[in-house]
């Protein structure tokens, strides 16, 4: 049973950020938009974020499936998990009326994206909690 | 090494990496996220220009109705006939364009300003910030 959740919990995460950093690397342009959206960073930030995050968020995805980085992955995907949550919320507190830009330019409502992000945040706290220790044979590596 | 340094180590790779490969696409691609915006202006430059000014409102006109800045002039480019009538009519060559939009990003503002640059030959602005700056230095009218 864990182990099955587990797996699961890998494929969800793995799934979603594959997914959204496959879109945003399509489009560019339409995440550098979205992020500005938000009205936290400038111009030239945007341009970075949108440049490099999505190819961070595919990296992250593939080394969930490789052993020997897996937690480094499962790190990764946490903060961002953590990092976009705070930013969500953040811009519901300021009342912005803006699509949440998670999936490239296909966006949901805010409210929406706060709950995939909890649900993700569920994954990865499972996923860390059921993540075999190096010395502990007994959990799914 | 412990195991906290060498997740922070992997971390780093794999941000490292995913640099390259960004890299990379930007240049097979060559379709770089815009690094600076030329039509940016704040509320105080705006603001200095007086008289010399005018408004647009690229939002939706409900948005419009409940609220907008003094003398503005509600141009979208779903409505585009009717609002380069009015905006027409109203405007003066010397003045500036200072378009805004709900957002910092202000997408539809841009989309309206290039079909402006395109048909008038003018170089409009977008207000940073947006309706939000306006609204946080209360000079918008219902």
């Amino acid at each position: 049973m864990k182990r099955w959740l587990f797996w699961s919990c890998l494929v969800l995460l793995s799934g979603t950020f594959l997914y959204a950093g496959t879109l945003k690397i399509l489009q560019p342009r339409a995440f550098q938009e979205s992020i500005l959206d938000y009205q936290v960073v400038d111009v030239a930030t945007a341009a970075l974020l949108a440049w490099w995050l999505p190819w961070f968020e595919v990296m992250c995805a593939l080394s969930l499936w490789w052993p020997r980085f897996r937690r480094a992955g499962l790190a990764g995907t946490s903060l961002m998990v953590i990092g976009f949550l705070i930013i969500l919320v953040s811009a519901v507190a300021r009342g912005l009326s803006i699509s949440c830009g998670c999936f490239g330019a296909a966006g949901h409502d805010l409210w929406v994206a706060i709950a995939i992000d909890v649900a993700l945040l569920a994954a990865c706290l499972a996923a860390w909690r059921l993540m075999r220790k190096p010395e502990d044979q007994s959990r799914p590596r | 090494m412990t195991a906290l340094s060498t997740l922070v180590l992997q971390i780093a790779v794999m941000g490292v990496f995913a640099a390259i490969l960004a890299g990379a696409c930007v240049a097979w691609k060559r379709d770089f996220p815009v690094w600076s915006d030329a039509r940016a202006i704040s509320y105080d430059q705006a603001v200095a220009l007086g008289q010399r000014v005018i408004w647009i409102d690229a939002r939706s006109e409900d948005h419009y109705r409940k609220g907008h800045a003094p003398g503005a002039i509600n141009l979208t480019e779903r409505a585009w006939d009717a609002g380069i009538e009015r905006f027409l009519s109203a405007w003066q060559p010397e003045q500036t364009i200072v378009i805004y939009c709900d957002s910092g990003g202000c997408r539809t503002g841009h989309h309206v300003a290039a079909h402006l640059e395109r048909d008038l030959g003018v170089q409009p602005r977008v207000l940073v910030g947006g309706w939000g700056t306006l609204q946080q230095h209360q000079r918008a009218t219902p």
